[in-house]
């Protein structure tokens, strides 16, 4: 569903952001990749988006080439960024059809928008709150909910659970837990190594640019994913 | 797509507070002072009114071709309202004689020796339509565009409207639709309640003319007002930061709205120099030096006489007369022969007072097509320009008014002529009979009685087939003097969004 094929990211500075790095992710699957600040995560996320263009390689999403079709690989993709901030003077009902309606679904009823929101764990009162008077964890929530009513095949989360409580972050896994049995690939960039072991099937590690370890979750799920972590860090290190 | 980004910035638009306040100080403004340049065209236009029905009463007084003299009067513009222009400034009369120039009350005062006025910057007291929106709905537009970009980046709600099927273009051309929704709100509400406020002075009535060319003032109002907003997406699209797009943006306003005005009059005076009233003045000054000295030269060739009686009538000065007395009968061959020297002599020398004169407003001329071809850097001076000539407020409309009044002038030379056999025919003067002559120069009174007598005894001219003086102009005339600056606001408008989308395809959404 989700495919990079040999993808390569150098900037005009000369940073290499990429370095050949191939992987594809499943309908059914999180994988979750993990890395420190500027080791390509979110680069990988933005070339799937067409935000910038690869040096060489390619990203795939249901088979589209996100950058030479972008618009038809948009198609099958939604995305949660680490910052939902929205429309602060839309209520979140308003931010929800306006963005609903952009990725195709015209007419929907109050109660259709409604449901959604509650099955991401929406308070009532929220629904028709504006959107400046929401907490972070609501805002990710609705984040989440506008990727859902897209109802894409694939989705793509940029640090999504970044400054979220506890208690937010786990409602927020339960949602990704729900999205998996929905049959979505779902690429998930993340810094947090307790929830990517909570949640991921597989993770892929992260090092300037150089994809240096796949993990599948048999690999990890009674292992320290962390130990795990640093010490292909370390490896890559000496390479 | 479009229409969806476009209604969802429209009323997210409409929410902010700079938005409410922009649009009630517009509306405010408007109200406050529409009224009062409404009464100041009422006025003028009663005394307009005044004047042409005391002219016409006069002219029903007349009762020799030579003391024709009719004075034509330039009716004030009722869309001075909108754009007040350099009407006030100019001439708005005009004294038909064969025997000397048009004689204009006022002369163009702009640029004008040590009184110098610049022609943008002098009308600001007035607080027109045109001064609203350029200083009112010029900043809302741009208040409204600077974070039209970079806001949604901070936010980030580009990057995720982006993730969806929608290309950069319809993103920005959503934006460049919702901009021209939200500053059409208070720019409509603005003329909608100038109109009504206008319409509701008894005085003023408006034509088909009038209120096709108050919708091109609309529409170019409009046009002035997206491309400050294309100004502000540009530089929302060139920066990452709002407020750094806002300080490029506020520099832009004051360097468009009072910068480049007040240059380009400086550089046009600079490059485009003028002569000062006073020696327009010592050059005619001289040519009616020469004419007097022709004149002696010339006079002693015809008969003798001239010396004609003239009773002082309405038409007061040289050549204001009710009519004059020819009583001699030597007189009277002098001006058979002297009546058609008279008038071609000094059709001569009105032609070369013209010519000065002409050269003069010329000159003017010139130097604000100069001004006005720098301006065009500035869509504050399009606008101003293209207001102007829809108004009919502009120096231009005056040249055109100035030109109407010479050839009317030639019309009523030529009826004149008509009438009186080429001026040879005695209804060109005012004879009297030797008997009444001896009567009347009794007592040492001549003057008096002749006066008394010839006012009773001479009948006024029948005038009704005398040609009448009449200046309009139509929709098609102001839409071809504003059309230049208008393609230019045109073509701006399409040079900023073109800049925008270039910046916009390059911006890092991220």
């Amino acid at each position: 569903m989700i495919e990079l094929n040999e993808l390569t990211k150098r900037y005009e500075d000369g940073i290499l952001a990429l370095d050949h790095v191939s992987y594809t992710i499943q309908p059914g699957e999180i994988f979750c990749l993990l890395g420190a600040n500027g080791a390509g995560k979110t680069t990988t996320v933005n070339i799937l988006l067409d935000f910038i263009q690869p040096t060489s390689g390619a990203a795939f999403i249901n088979g589209q080439d996100c950058n030479r079709f972008p618009l038809e690989a948009k198609k099958y993709v939604s995305y949660v960024s680490e910052n939902v901030q929205l429309y602060g003077m839309f209520t979140a009902r308003q931010n929800l059809r306006f963005f609903a309606e952009l990725g195709g679904k015209k007419g929907l009823k109050n109660q259709e928008l409604d449901d959604v929101m509650r099955s991401v764990g929406l308070p009532e009162k929220a629904l028709t709150m504006r959107l400046k008077n929401f907490s972070k964890g609501m805002r990710q929530k609705l984040g989440i909910a506008i990727a859902l009513i897209k109802d894409p095949p694939a989705i793509l989360m940029d640090e999504p659970t970044s400054g979220l409580d506890p208690r937010s972050a786990n409602e927020f896994l339960d949602q990704l837990r729900k999205l998996r049995e929905r049959g979505k690939a779902i690429l998930m960039t993340t810094h947090d190594i307790f929830r990517a072991k909570q949640i991921a099937d597989r993770v892929g590690i992260m090092k300037q640019g150089r994809l240096v370890a796949i993990r599948k979750r048999d690999e990890f799920k009674h292992a320290d994913l962390e130990q795990i972590y640093l010490r292909e860090m370390e490896a890559a290190e000496a390479v | 797509m479009v229409w969806k980004i476009a209604a969802k910035e429209f009323l997210l638009n409409l929410m902010t507070f700079k938005f409410v306040v922009g649009t009630i100080l517009c509306i405010v403004l408007v109200a406050i002072f529409v009224p009062v340049l409404a009464r100041d065209y009422e006025q003028r236009l009663q005394q307009y009114d005044r004047q042409v029905a005391d002219i016409e009463a006069k002219l029903h007084q007349v009762k020799a071709y030579r003391v024709l003299t009719p004075t034509v009067y330039r009716r004030p513009q009722v869309l001075s309202v909108f754009s007040q222009g350099m009407e006030k400034r100019l001439a708005d009369s005009a004294k038909i004689g064969f025997g000397t120039r048009p004689d204009f009350d006022k002369i163009p005062e702009i640029n004008a020796g040590p009184t110098e006025v610049n022609p943008y910057l002098s009308i600001f007291p007035s607080f027109d339509f045109l001064l609203i929106f350029k200083i009112v709905m010029s900043a809302l537009a741009l208040l409204v565009a600077y974070d039209v970009v970079s806001r949604e980046r901070e936010q980030g709600t580009l990057s995720l409207t982006l993730s969806y099927r929608i290309s950069r273009v319809q993103v920005l051309l959503g934006k460049l639709l919702a901009g021209l929704l939200t500053l059409a709100v208070p720019a409509t509400i603005a003329f909608l309640v100038g109109l009504l406020l206008l319409l509701s002075s008894p005085t003023t009535a408006l034509g088909g003319s009038d209120w096709a060319r108050i919708g091109m003032m609309y529409a170019a109002s409009l046009l002035f007002i997206l491309g400050v907003y294309n100004v502000g997406l540009l530089f929302s699209s060139l920066t990452g930061s709002s407020s750094l797009a806002l300080i490029l943006g506020l520099f832009f306003w004051v360097f468009s709205i009072i910068v480049i005005p007040d240059a380009t009059v400086y550089v046009a005076r600079r490059f485009r120099p003028i002569g000062t009233v006073e020696a327009r003045d010592e050059q005619i000054a001289s040519i009616k030096k020469l004419f007097q000295h022709e004149w002696d030269q010339e006079h002693v060739k015809l008969p003798s006489g001239g010396a004609a009686n003239a009773a002082e009538g309405p038409f007061h000065g040289g050549n204001g007369h009710w009519f004059i007395l020819v009583c001699d009968p030597a007189e009277a061959k002098y001006w058979e022969k002297g009546a058609a020297f008279e008038v071609s002599f000094n059709v001569k020398y009105a032609r070369k007072f013209w010519e000065v004169e002409h050269d003069y407003v010329e000159s003017l001329l010139r130097q604000t097509r100069l001004a006005r071809a720098i301006g065009r850097l500035s869509p504050a001076c399009l606008y101003d320009n293209t207001m102007n000539a829809l108004a009919g407020t502009d120096l231009t409309d005056y040249r055109s008014w100035t030109e109407q009044v010479r050839a009317y002038r030639e019309t009523v030379l030529a009826y004149v002529r008509n009438k009186t056999d080429d001026l040879r025919s005695p209804l060109y003067i005012t004879q009297c009979t030797p008997a009444e002559q001896t009567t009347w120069a009794k007592g040492d009174k001549f003057a008096e009685e002749a006066s008394k007598s010839a006012d009773k005894h001479t009948l006024p001219l029948n005038l009704e087939d005398l040609p009448q003086f009449t200046y309009t102009m139509g929709v098609a005339q102001g839409l071809q003097r504003a059309a230049a600056d208008l393609m230019v606001l045109l073509l701006f408008n399409l040079l900023m969004f073109s800049l925008s989308f270039v910046a916009f395809l390059r911006y890092d959404v991220r």
